[in-house]
């Protein structure tokens, strides 16, 4: 390294230091959805903020760097002139491997980690006496209040298994309750996409595609298909979700049970297979 | 009795074509394949199968492909040698001049990369129109100015159009024209699976632009199951087009793998190859071994539209997830069969404009070939929340992270080559620096889309929409006109304008930045892809991008303009070596000659090798005449 | 015999011959581009076999193989796999002779020819009498069709192909002059018997 690499360094590393403290000061106070109304949202939004803190000096320092290039070396003369012939620095480059596969692996142990969390979410919450007893149509792990989600073209219809396989248009879900979504389809592939959940799971005919939440808030939620299906893919929104308290979760769960009518579809089952075939209509 | 040496080789024999009594050209065969596809229609359709006409439809399309390359000559050579006729490989039908000689059948692969690089830019064409109609669409949440089924045709179409292009846009015109040329050879391994790779394209961009006869497709690119089992007779161009796009691909990889492991000239090793032809070559090896498993699907596809067999269908033992798992596995290494060349075209350019050597050779080559190696293990990435084997989520986030490593090898040997560059500030070095800054928002934004937590939110939104279109078209496409502007004026010898170049790249890429940046947040306030209708709330965001979209895409009409007024409207032959660089191409004459060497080259220096004062010129073209004879391989540099 | 009796079909020759056109550059680029064709080629079959144990190992709606699907006749399948292998053995015997004696070649080749062509008649007996509908037979049968048509379709186009091998094995004839050319075609037939085998193993056994 002689002296002008050295000047040249120091100034990029400056600018690229300061830049990345104001840069990630900014990032810190963005917060990215989903937001906080379940545990699974709360992890979703920190691992987006966090990746973002750690991609904006990684930015910074590529965009400081093409435009540090473009304007310090630049040559204008009419004459073509040839820069210095380096044809590599072998510890630089070990160096770099070295701390790109640094982040790779932090990136892939935070989203492992994060990933054993969701699905580990297996205490049941404070609510077991008010859900737990009333219908027992669920899976063996009666431990979590079981809700079977339908995709079906254009609508999710939801089922709830541990109070008869009630069902219905909208999805009701009481706060402070670790959830188990059962999500299948009765059709095309869909999308079950909660957004405030910060839950999302394909719907498959003939597959049980189990995915968990733990509400911690109260408040509406957004439901979206996020896989196309047809032509109202685009209309398959119910902006009409709702994590409530487990008291008003009780009133409304009893109400349906008592108005239920069957919206759609066949008994209750943990998948359905479309039927029949369908082809070239 | 003794075949004669290779004095002249039994190859003195007169060329199949003359026998041929119907002539065989472009006319012939649309002639030809209208037929084909009359008598493909009523053969599918005699067969009444319970099989909604799709029969008739996907074997109309065949036949017509293949008629098509029938009366376009791709019959001629085997035919005779059927017949016992006595043929020679040599092309001979090559004898057109003009224009005609490039709307025919040519075995020179000069001639087929300049068609490459015209029917590339009609389905960019194609494809951006759709664009335009999507974005008008977009203009209002609802109700939509274009109804949902027309407007998922438009979004599906302008899908596989311009997969169709980003899979052959690099190897299709540069690789084949430049790749014989860096190597010094005189020609292709095999010139008439590199012609065939090329009249493959028409036929499917054709077949393509007739879905909305039939009712066009709304399964998007993916071709999803059970939703394309629902399609109407559309979806059969789908399958039809995208398998030609595969054959394409393997049969211009067989030839491209092969040209360059055993056709190089003498003292082209293999750690003298541009990286350029390394770019090329190891897009080939993805091209040739991903898309037969692409075949395979759509073939599956195809009996399950027909025969009713049932693949995909779960009631009836299929399941759909085969489906996704086959076409994800053809679909991974397909998204670097686009980046791959488009990172050896940006690699191969910096040193010649930053007048500096290739900074870090020897590891980029490495960076090129572990993307190459990874790519395969990594499927699964666009199947987290499908429900397929949740257990190896873990090993898919791990192998798709793993990308950034070789990935981040081709940012360091880019930045090693800038570093104290005496960069000489052209249009094509524009857009290189360029793409290094959009395909840095576009792979850190793939990073979010690898973890599978964050990619719960992210998956199937908008987001991961502008992620791919910003290592897409920011990256792609942005190193696809760089080499337009590079590489135009030995194609055609026609320099293209460099004030409207300059004008365009920053129109270009603030309009490219404007459109696609809001979509990130778009994802992000859960607006999902392919939608016809959205929020209320978001009809600004929505109304920006699509004013910015319309920019866009006039300044690729922009480009056009430039194009076509400098290739036919300037009569200045331009320059043999404009860009004053090292590299081979640029030491042969503009306009090239039919045959590239009239003597085998020798290669004696690196192309990169740039300041240095004694450095050998990169190959010696007065070589040693009979090496021709000795079928030129990568003998050692004779000294 | 080479040179001078070249004048006896057809016009005169109109094309300077150029050397990069020699025999010598085929024989570099034929066997290295046909190993790359079948690895290819092997890809596409992978697929197939992917799906045959995939979809069994999740026999959806216990459709794999259901009540009426049974494994059609091993016999009919053997001697479908038995004819494809004689017919790619025949292909490389003769490919080995086609330089130094090209009648036998051409021999050989007809032989091969032969076996090809009554393996596919084998096929279509097959396939005619199934025993099975692909509609109702679920999974198995599916991947049955699927993998049986594309592997005779292959069958059929490379028959096509040999008879040209046929045609130009003659002393003057093309192969006799390329045998790197014919080998290759070969070792592709080759390639489509062991996946034959491998299918017959496959889809009568498992
Ligand atoms: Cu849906
Ligand atoms: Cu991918």
């Amino acid at each position: 390294m002689n002296r002008t690499d050295r000047t040249h360094a120091l100034r990029l590393l400056v600018a690229w230091a300061v830049l990345s403290v104001i840069g990630v000061f900014i990032a810190l106070q963005v917060h990215l959805p989903p937001g906080d109304q379940s545990t699974q949202s709360v992890d979703e939004t920190s691992l987006l903020d966090l990746m973002l803190v750690i991609s904006t000096p990684v930015f910074i320092g590529v965009v400081l760097f093409i435009l540090y290039s473009a304007f310090a070396f630049r040559q204008t003369g009419a004459v073509l002139e040839d820069g210095p012939p380096n044809h590599g620095n072998f510890r630089l480059q070990v160096a770099w491997v070295a701390i790109t596969a640094v982040i790779v692996l932090l990136l892939a142990v935070i989203g492992i980690s994060g990933l054993s969390n969701s699905a580990a979410a297996t205490t049941f919450a404070s609510s077991q006496a008010t859900l737990g007893t009333v219908g027992s149509a669920g899976t063996a792990s009666g431990h979590r209040l079981q809700v079977q989600v339908i995709g079906q073209q254009w609508w999710f219809t939801y089922r709830y298994p541990d109070f008869g396989g009630v069902e219905s248009a909208h999805l009701m879900l009481p706060v402070d309750t670790n959830i188990e979504f059962h999500v299948t389809s009765t059709d095309v592939l869909h999308s079950f996409w909660a957004y405030q959940l910060g839950v999302k799971a394909d719907a498959n005919p003939g597959v049980d595609n189990i995915t968990y939440v733990s509400t911690v808030n109260t408040g509406s939620f957004e439901v979206r298909c996020a896989e196309l299906c047809g032509i109202w893919h685009g209309h398959m929104a119910d902006p009409n979700g709702q994590v409530v308290s487990q008291a008003d979760f009780a009133t409304w769960i009893a109400q349906v049970q008592k108005d239920d009518v069957g919206i759609s579809l066949p008994p209750y089952s943990p998948i359905y297979f479309p039927h029949p075939p369908v082809k070239g209509s | 009795m003794a075949i004669a040496p290779i004095v002249d080789g039994p190859s003195i024999i007169q060329s199949s074509e003359r026998r041929i009594v119907v002539p065989t050209n472009i006319l012939t065969g649309i002639v030809l394949a209208v037929f084909g596809y009359w008598v493909g229609e009523q053969l599918g359709n005699s067969f009444l199968l319970n099989d909604a006409q799709n029969t008739g439809v996907l074997l109309g399309y065949s036949f017509a492909s293949i008629m098509f390359l029938v009366g376009v000559g791709f019959a001629n050579y085997p035919l005779a040698r059927l017949f016992g006729w006595r043929v020679t490989p040599q092309p001979a039908g090559d004898d057109h001049t003009g224009a005609w000689r490039y709307l025919n059948l040519s075995l020179d692969h000069k001639v087929i990369g300049v068609q490459y690089l015209v029917a590339m830019l009609m389905a960019m064409l194609f494809g951006g129109i759709g664009a335009m109609l999507i974005r008008t669409s977009l203009l209002v949440p609802d109700p939509p100015i274009v109804a949902p089924d027309k407007y998922l045709t438009l979004v599906s179409m302008h899908s596989v159009m311009m997969i169709f292009v980003a899979s052959a846009a690099i190897v299709g015109p540069f690789g084949n024209f430049f790749v014989p040329l860096m190597i010094g050879t005189n020609r292709m391994a095999f010139p008439r699976l590199e012609a065939l790779s090329f009249w493959l394209v028409p036929p499917a961009i054709v077949i393509l632009l007739a879905a909305p006869i039939f009712g066009g497709f709304q399964t998007g690119w993916t071709g999803y199951t059970p939703l394309s089992e629902q399609a109407d007779q559309g979806f059969d161009s789908y399958i039809v087009g995208f398998t030609l796009i595969g054959l394409a691909l393997v049969v211009s990889g067989v030839n491209m793998l092969t040209t360059v492991i055993r056709l190089r000239a003498p003292g082209m090793t293999w750690i003298r190859l541009p990286i350029f032809v390394w770019g090329v070559f190891s897009a080939s090896i993805l091209g040739t071994f991903a898309a037969p498993i692409l075949a395979a699907a759509l073939i599956m596809q195809g009996f399950d539209r027909t025969l009713n067999t049932t693949f995909f269908i779960s009631s009836a033992g299929g399941s759909p997830y085969l489906w996704e798992n086959l076409f994800w596995f053809f679909g991974h290494p397909e998204v670097y069969i686009f980046i791959l060349p488009a990172f050896g075209i940006i690699l191969e350019l910096l040193p010649h404009f930053a007048r500096k050597p290739l900074w870090g050779y020897r590891t980029a080559v490495v960076g090129l070939l572990g993307v190459t190696l990874l790519s395969w293990f990594v499927w699964q990435h666009h199947l987290f929340m499908s429900g397929i084997a949740p257990a190896l989520r873990p090993f898919f986030m791990f192998s798709t992270e793993m990308i950034s490593i070789p990935t981040g090898i081709v940012f360091l040997v880019a930045f090693g080559t800038l570093w104290r560059a005496r960069i000489s500030m052209s249009v094509p070095m524009l857009f290189c620096l360029g793409f290094l800054f959009n395909f840095l928002i576009g792979g850190l934004s793939g990073v979010f889309l690898s973890d599978v937590p964050s990619d719960v939110t992210l998956h199937g939104s908008y987001f991961s929409m502008a992620h791919f279109h910003f290592t897409i078209v920011g990256g792609e496409i942005f190193a696809i006109i760089a080499a337009i502007y590079y590489w135009f004026p030995k194609m055609t010898g026609r320099m293209l304008n460099q004030t409207l170049g300059k004008i365009h790249f920053w129109w270009m890429m603030i309009a490219f930045n404007m459109a696609f940046m809001p979509l990130f947040a778009a994802g992000l306030l859960d607006m999902p892809r392919r939608v016809s209708t959205y929020a209320v709330d978001l009809q600004t965001l929505n109304d920006w991008v699509s004013i910015w979209a319309f920019i866009l895409f006039a300044s690729m009409l922009f480009f056009a303009f430039n194009v076509i007024w400098s290739w036919f409207f300037t009569f200045k032959v331009a320059p043999a070596n404009p860009w004053q660089v090292r590299s081979i191409e640029w030491m042969l004459p503009t306009p090239l000659g039919r045959r590239n060497f009239e003597k085998i080259p020798v290669f004696t220096g690196s192309p990169y090798d740039y300041g240095n004062p004694g450095a050998k010129p990169v190959a010696d073209l007065g070589g040693p005449s009979d090496l021709g004879r000795r079928g030129f391989g990568a003998e050692p540099v004779p000294s | 015999m080479s040179q001078q009796s070249q004048q006896s079909r057809g016009l005169p020759n109109l094309v300077a011959s150029a050397p990069e056109w020699s025999t010598d550059v085929d024989a570099r680029v034929s066997s290295v581009g046909m190993w790359i064709f079948m690895g290819a080629n092997a890809m596409l079959f992978v697929a197939f076999f992917f799906a045959f144990f995939y979809l069994r190992a999740l026999n959806n709606a216990d459709n794999w193989m259901n009540i009426w699907t049974v494994h059609p006749r091993r016999y009919i399948g053997g001697i479908i796999v038995l004819l494809l292998v004689a017919c790619a053995g025949l292909v490389v015997m003769g490919a080995r002779s086609a330089a130094k004696a090209p009648s036998t070649a051409r021999m050989f080749f007809w032989l091969a020819l032969l076996a090809g062509v009554l393996c596919c008649g084998f096929q279509v007996y097959e396939f005619k009498h199934l025993g099975f509908d692909p509609q109702m037979g679920g999974g198995y049968a599916s991947v049955f069709v699927g993998l049986k048509s594309v592997l005779m379709a292959e069958i059929v186009v490379a028959m096509i192909w040999l008879g040209t091998h046929i045609a130009q094995a003659t002393p003057i004839g093309d192969t006799t002059a390329r045998p790197a050319s014919a080998a290759a075609f070969g070792n592709f037939l080759v390639m489509l018997a062991g996946v034959g085998v491998v299918a017959y193993l496959v889809l009568y056994f498992i």
